[in-house]
């Protein structure tokens, strides 16, 4: 074979081993790519090559993944470019990238106000598939963060993220039923809200429960030993840092 | 490079190899088989999320409390192993944290090496066979951790001890953590326990047999977030279903014939991610797994009543016990229940195996049907007899004093002697933090909120009282109640004036004009009545008007308060999270939620400023009520002989209206006079 043709091959061989590396990264799956930005953000550095190349390659997930890495760093470039993996991630359909932009916006930065408006355009994205995106527009809708209060559209939203097995927002449906705030006053609507939100291990629900058993609230009998449990799981629940939906 | 050449290379390599000698030296070569058909009954016994509660004992009640406490389940393990030929104890986690004494080994008076924690000496004498690494076992740091288990981590930490130090006298596994130094399992990530079975051949003669048991460990994945400032760049979690496939692989060719999990976790079907907290449903689905303990959530599985979601997902069986086929159990925490799962087994050809149609699970609690406890076991208190006195001791030493009487008996008529120095501490605790974390705030003025806790719902003692003299641990828990955590908000003038009238619920209208007698207090509860108590801050309550327009001369440093003023407020958890659906308080407003309890807060508070005084900590009461002349009494009730009290707090517009409520809880009815 002329030398001309050896290098030619060459080429053509790493070309396209590139492209079924380039295949096989963008291909990655969700869990691969979770594991390695779990990895790198435990200070594993040989987690963080793969987890480069693949987002170089495109992978929506691993995109995300550099995003959130970036943000963490807290330096302001960095920051920026991470909000532009995010959102590039987000344009690919990467749902939970377009959760964290909303929630980003919603909860704004130490040198960034929160911009209410991107916020609500980013969780109206995710809302579909992601019950937490629900969550986050009640709150725009309740406070009126994005245009004038809509109790409404607050309570549908709410009720969604609800209905999705986000405990912050059955924590906050339960204390509307209780206390009629929008809705009817229903003691057994918001006691199912309230165990709901118990059983995934909401703080605050666990010590709704628990003074209701203590004080024979929401249609219970006074329960000494009811309340007892439920304040230590409270205690419990509080043991691990807040979560955010 | 050809992976499959590779494999292949690997594969022949290891065959070579096995025909040697087995190193494993849990191995017994001189195993002793059986006659096909033998049985056998191997009962698998679970202790899980101790949490340091060995004795029965609630160190901030400072009294026995028997619903809890090692020492009972003890007494549930000797019963199990008087009614089983065969078992195994082994623990699932979180064993050294948890309650006062927890605290007092790991931070207040630090045990050293040669000294086994109290838990593990309580354990050691029950005779555990394994055990596994909770994520609550990482809490105080990974020294402390390798010290307690007795187990020289290989991790670059400062302090990791040099020696192997005392502690438990079990394996105690993990698969799922590895060391970020060597990459390898921080701890052996399984144990083979050789275990003398006796069995009965098919004849039904009594025979011995030794069967492999494979024990796996597993925690949970968040630790990385919760105990981040410990374990980052130092550990790291790994894959858990493939280290679960591939160790389950491991004891099976080192001649495991069964194989059991501890997952330090729960139950969730949702898609699998290796960050997920609860791996047990996944974990399920291996191959090879005979039985798995389950904990972390601190529930009773089985349970046919229960309306746990985890244990209600499709494949669940909560009635018999099983996930996914696997007989499962988890022992709900602190001792209450013991798990229990009974393994039928049988000898075939290839050794012993488990009969799933005769294996059977349940929880047994400490509490029987009758409502009492089974009696403690007496062998426990004796071994940690100087580390319960000593937590006990902790808890009563002074953090300070007080000048006055810190009572909640008036605290919806005005007095702020139990809530004023929570407010403080609050404060402070909040405004320090801002200073130093969250510049974009610091120039806003920090304001607290606070709430009567006990407000006499269960009679005349059901208040918060702390004498004049001494403070210790256990009166800031009586001065702060509940396990709640610090949050801030930051709220505007208005959305102070919506928090007040939302809290003014606590009060019925009054009619001036009545002459017969009103009620004062509404049944809106007085843990949501919250309140400033402090100098910058002043409000009348009018109570003649209805909810909503209650709050009057809502002033801030003298001047009224606009409502676009930006202020932050710190209050708890449960508050800013929506408790009590007070307007805008939703968690749209948190702008720090803190992991520091509110109770510790004051605690530091307290130990800080030493001495109490009325003059400082007592008497700011930025509310009052609204004068109004009523033609007729308006009444309250309260704990019985307070009058005098509420004189000395310089209440002088209450008196006595009745001596005895009649609903035979200790509580008089007292008057308050809205004029003055």
């Amino acid at each position: 074979m002329t030398r001309t043709l050896r290098i030619g091959a060459l080429l053509a061989v790493l070309l396209g081993l590139s492209v079924a590396a380039y295949g096989g990264l963008r291909h990655l799956s969700a869990p691969r790519i979770d594991l390695l930005a779990m990895q790198a953000s435990q200070g594993r550095e040989a987690a963080r090559w793969p987890l480069e190349a693949a987002a170089l390659a495109g992978n929506a997930r691993a995109l995300r993944a550099r995003g959130l890495s970036l943000l963490a760093q807290g330096h302001p470039q960095r920051m920026k470019h991470g909000m532009e993996l995010l959102e590039r991630a987000a344009r690919q359909g990467e749902q939970d990238a377009a959760l964290d932009l909303g929630r980003l916006y919603f909860h704004g930065a130490k040198d960034r106000l929160p911009d209410y408006a991107l916020a609500r355009y980013w969780l109206e994205q995710a809302t579909a598939s992601r019950p937490a995106a629900s969550y986050y527009l009640a709150l725009i809708e309740r406070n009126g963060l994005n245009g004038p209060a809509n109790p409404v559209r607050a309570l549908e939203q709410l009720q969604r993220a609800a209905d999705g097995g986000i405990a912050e927002a059955l924590f906050l449906l339960g204390n509307a039923y209780r206390y009629g705030e929008g809705v009817d006053r229903d003691d057994a609507r918001a006691l199912a809200c309230f165990q709901q939100a118990a059983t995934l291990e909401h703080a605050g629900a666990l010590q709704a429960l628990a003074l209701a058993h203590a004080h024979g609230e929401l249609g219970l009998l006074p329960d000494d030993s009811q309340a007892s449990v439920l304040f230590s799981l409270a205690h419990d629940a509080l043991q691990s840092p807040p979560r955010e939906p | 490079m050809n992976t499959q050449a590779v494999r292949l290379s690997a594969l022949i390599v290891s065959l070579l190899l096995l025909g040697g000698c087995d190193g494993d030296s849990n191995s017994n070569n001189a195993e002793t088989s059986a006659p096909v058909g033998a049985r056998a009954t191997l009962a698998l016994l679970e202790t899980t999320d101790l949490h340091a509660n060995i004795m029965s004992y609630d160190y901030f009640k400072l009294a026995e409390d028997k619903s809890l406490g090692f020492e009972r389940t003890a007494t549930l393990i000797k019963q199990a192993r008087a009614e089983f030929a065969n078992t195994l104890l082994l623990d699932n986690g979180d064993t050294i944290q948890g309650t006062v004494l927890g605290d007092y080994q790991a931070i207040v008076n630090p045990i050293g090496c040669d000294t086994t924690h109290a838990m593990y000496k309580a354990m050691n004498t029950m005779g555990y066979d394994a055990g596994t690494i909770g994520n609550h076992e990482f809490n105080f740091g990974l020294p402390f951790l390798s010290q307690t288990s007795g187990v020289i981590l290989n991790v670059d930490a400062e302090g990791m001890p040099t020696k192997k130090c005392a502690g438990p006298n079990f394996p105690q596994v993990l698969a799922n953590v590895n060391s970020s130094k060597d990459n390898k399992p921080l701890f052996n990530p399984y144990t083979i326990i050789n275990k003398t079975l006796k069995a009965t051949d098919a004849s039904g003669k009594t025979i011995e047999s030794t069967i492999k048991v494979g024990v796996i460990g597993f925690t949970t994945p968040p630790i990385m977030n919760w105990d981040k400032r410990w374990l980052d760049g130092k550990v790291y979690i790994t894959d858990t279903l493939t280290v679960a496939k591939t160790y389950v692989d491991e004891v099976r060719a080192k001649g495991a014939d069964i194989v059991v999990f501890l997952e330090h976790g729960g139950l969730d079907n949702s898609v699998y991610s290796p960050s997920t907290e609860s791996m047990g449903y996944h974990l399920s689905r291996i191959q090879g797994v005979d039985a798995m303990f389950l904990g972390h959530s601190h529930q009773v599985f089985p349970d046919a009543k229960s309306t746990v979601g985890q244990f209600n997902l499709p494949g669940v069986d909560k009635a018999n016990g099983t996930v996914n086929g696997v007989p499962s159990v988890m022992g709900n925490y602190w001792g209450k229940h013991l798990g229990v799962i009974k393994l039928a087994l049988v000898y075939g050809k290839e050794g012993w195996y488990v009969d799933q149609a005769n294996t059977s699970t349940e929880v047994r609690s400490t509490r029987k049907s009758d409502g009492s406890y089974v009696a403690a076991d007496p062998s426990i208190a004796p071994l940690v007899a100087d580390a319960h006195k000593a937590a006990i001791a902790y808890v009563k030493t002074p953090i300070g004093d007080t000048d006055f009487r810190m009572s909640t008996y008036f605290a919806d008529v005005g007095d702020v002697s139990a809530i004023e120095v929570v407010n403080q501490a609050q404060a402070a605790y909040v405004a320090d933090y801002i200073k130093n974390n969250l510049p974009q705030y610091a120039s806003l003025p920090v304001l607290s909120v606070s709430a009567p806790f006990k407000s006499g719902f269960g009679g005349g003692s059901d208040y918060t009282d702390v004498a004049q003299g001494s403070l210790a641990i256990n009166n800031a828990a009586d001065l702060y109640l509940y396990a709640n955590t610090v949050y801030a908000v930051k709220v505007t003038g208005a959305d102070i004036k919506n928090w007040l009238e939302t809290a003014a619920k606590r009060f019925n209208q009054i009619d001036p004009a009545q002459t017969t007698v009103q009620e004062l207090i509404s049944t809106f509860p007085g843990y949501n009545f919250d309140i400033f108590s402090s100098s910058d801050v002043s409000y009348q309550i009018d109570v003649t008007q209805p909810v909503g327009s209650r709050i009057v001369n809502l002033m801030y440093k003298g001047a009224a308060m606009r409502s676009t003023d930006e202020f932050v407020v710190a209050t708890n958890n449960y508050r800013a999270s929506g408790g009590g659906s007070f307007p805008g308080l939703d968690g749209s407003k948190t702008i720090y939620a803190s992991p520091d309890a509110n109770r510790d807060v004051l605690i530091s508070y307290i130990k800080n400023i030493q001495h109490l005084t009325r003059a400082s900590h007592g008497a700011d009461r930025s509310w009052r009520f609204k004068q109004v002349t009523t033609a007729g009494p308006v009444v309250f009730h309260s704990s019985q002989n307070k009058l005098a009290l509420a004189q000395e707090i310089g209440l002088t517009n209450i008196s006595l209206y009745q001596d005895d409520d009649g609903s035979g809880k200790g509580l008089s009815i007292y008057r308050i006079d809205l004029s003055r």
